[in-house]
């Protein structure tokens, strides 16, 4: 009788283990397929801008990187030598980003840009983000969003759109503000008193 | 018709808490310029930053610029509009920015800058003054030659030399342009 049980026992640990070599490769799966997708502000953000005011754009490039890849970066930065010590302060102070590059047809962007701006701020408003900066000239254009909520010590996160030339550029990211206020004290030339 | 009697207490309550809001937001330096719609292959600008936006842009500054990172930490509100004009729009802009000088009087903001130059910039510079060294409020109005009208409303505790300063910072021209000084003391 008692033969049978470490065969079963160790069958039960190898089921386990498969278990969880599954669940972690679905994670990992998962986490790889959505460094190609962009964060949920950025792609509101493009829908607002071409979608809402029947824009057409061409997808050039897509990626995020989250906190998962920013760690393999920052152990990668960690065993390298060679890496410049800015490098290593941007891989600290930064959380995430996520960044859209799309082609457009500028002689088709839509005159009425204040339908345009509605859609994009009623998009990232339900999101919790209000507009902070707009600059239309001519027909490049840039948008600012920040979270209604800003957290002034801790996590920064802004959303940004940029048309310029033929490209329309959406990027979301989070940095740590200490952390980047540090790097611009350091790397930023001090200016001098008139 | 028995709600009527129940309701009125509430009402009066709720209208007295929003007359007190609106009267408190009056006597600050905030004014509302409303929303603009971007005009058509006109150039157009909105900068909207409240008091924790301003604490954010004066920890980037503060390195830089200690002075005018205190001068931006101690800001409750900057809000700057530009406006591109066209035939198609300047006559409403300049409505509605001759429309914000009257109401800005009537408030008993005081008019500290006016320049009418013919067919070039219609200026007018109003302050809601705490004392006589620093303002609760600043409001720029601007009609300019290059056909742009401009708006710029600072809020919170700042000194009159001051705002030329935070013009150069924040990179507003008719801020930049100011050279305001308090009054001297007579002996």
């Amino acid at each position: 009788m008692s033969a049978t049980s470490p065969p079963t026992r160790r069958t039960r640990i190898l089921h386990w283990l498969l278990i969880m070599g599954a669940a972690t490769l679905l994670v990992l799966t998962i986490k790889f397929v959505r460094i190609f997708f962009l964060s949920p502000e950025a792609t509101d953000l493009h829908r607002a801008l071409s979608h809402g005011s029947a824009w057409p754009t061409t997808p050039e490039m897509k990626f995020s990187i989250g906190p998962g890849l920013l760690a393999m970066g920052r152990v990668a930065a960690w065993c390298t030598d060679d890496l410049p010590i800015e490098a290593r302060h941007a891989l600290r102070a930064i959380d995430g980003a996520s960044v859209g590059i799309y082609r457009l047809d500028r002689r088709l962007m839509p005159l009425d840009r204040g339908r345009m701006l509605a859609a994009a701020d009623t998009r990232l408003g339900a999101r919790g983000w209000v507009r902070v900066v707009t600059v239309m000239e001519n027909r490049d254009l840039v948008l600012v969003y920040l979270p209604r909520k800003t957290d002034v010590s801790g996590r920064l996160e802004v959303c940004i759109a940029v048309v310029g030339e033929d490209k329309l550029v959406v990027v979301s990211a989070a940095a740590q503000t200490a952390a980047l206020a540090k790097m611009v004290e350091t790397y930023l030339p001090r200016s001098r008193s008139i | 018709m028995k709600s009527i009697p129940r309701l009125f207490p509430t009402g009066l309550v709720v209208a007295s808490v929003l007359t007190s809001s609106a009267l408190a937001a009056a006597s600050s330096g905030h004014v509302d310029f409303g929303s603009f719609e971007p005009p058509a292959d006109q150039q157009y600008v909105e900068v909207d930053l409240n008091k924790a936006r301003l604490k954010l842009a004066a920890t980037f500054t503060k390195h830089e610029d200690p002075e005018i990172a205190e001068i931006i930490s101690n800001l409750e509100h900057v809000r700057v509009n530009v406006i591109g004009m066209d035939d198609a729009n300047r006559a409403a802009a300049t409505n509605r920015i001759e429309a914000l000088r009257n109401q800005l009087d009537q408030q008993g903001w005081a008019r500290i800058v006016t320049v009418r130059e013919g067919a070039g910039a219609n200026v007018a510079v109003f302050i809601k003054q705490a004392d006589d060294e620093s303002i609760q409020g600043l409001v720029v109005t601007v009609i300019g030659a290059k056909g742009e009208a401009v708006l710029v409303n600072v809020v919170g505790d700042v000194h009159l030399e001051q705002i030329g300063r935070l013009g150069e910072r924040l990179n507003i021209d008719p801020l930049r342009e100011l050279n305001l000084k308090p009054a001297p003391v007579e002996s």
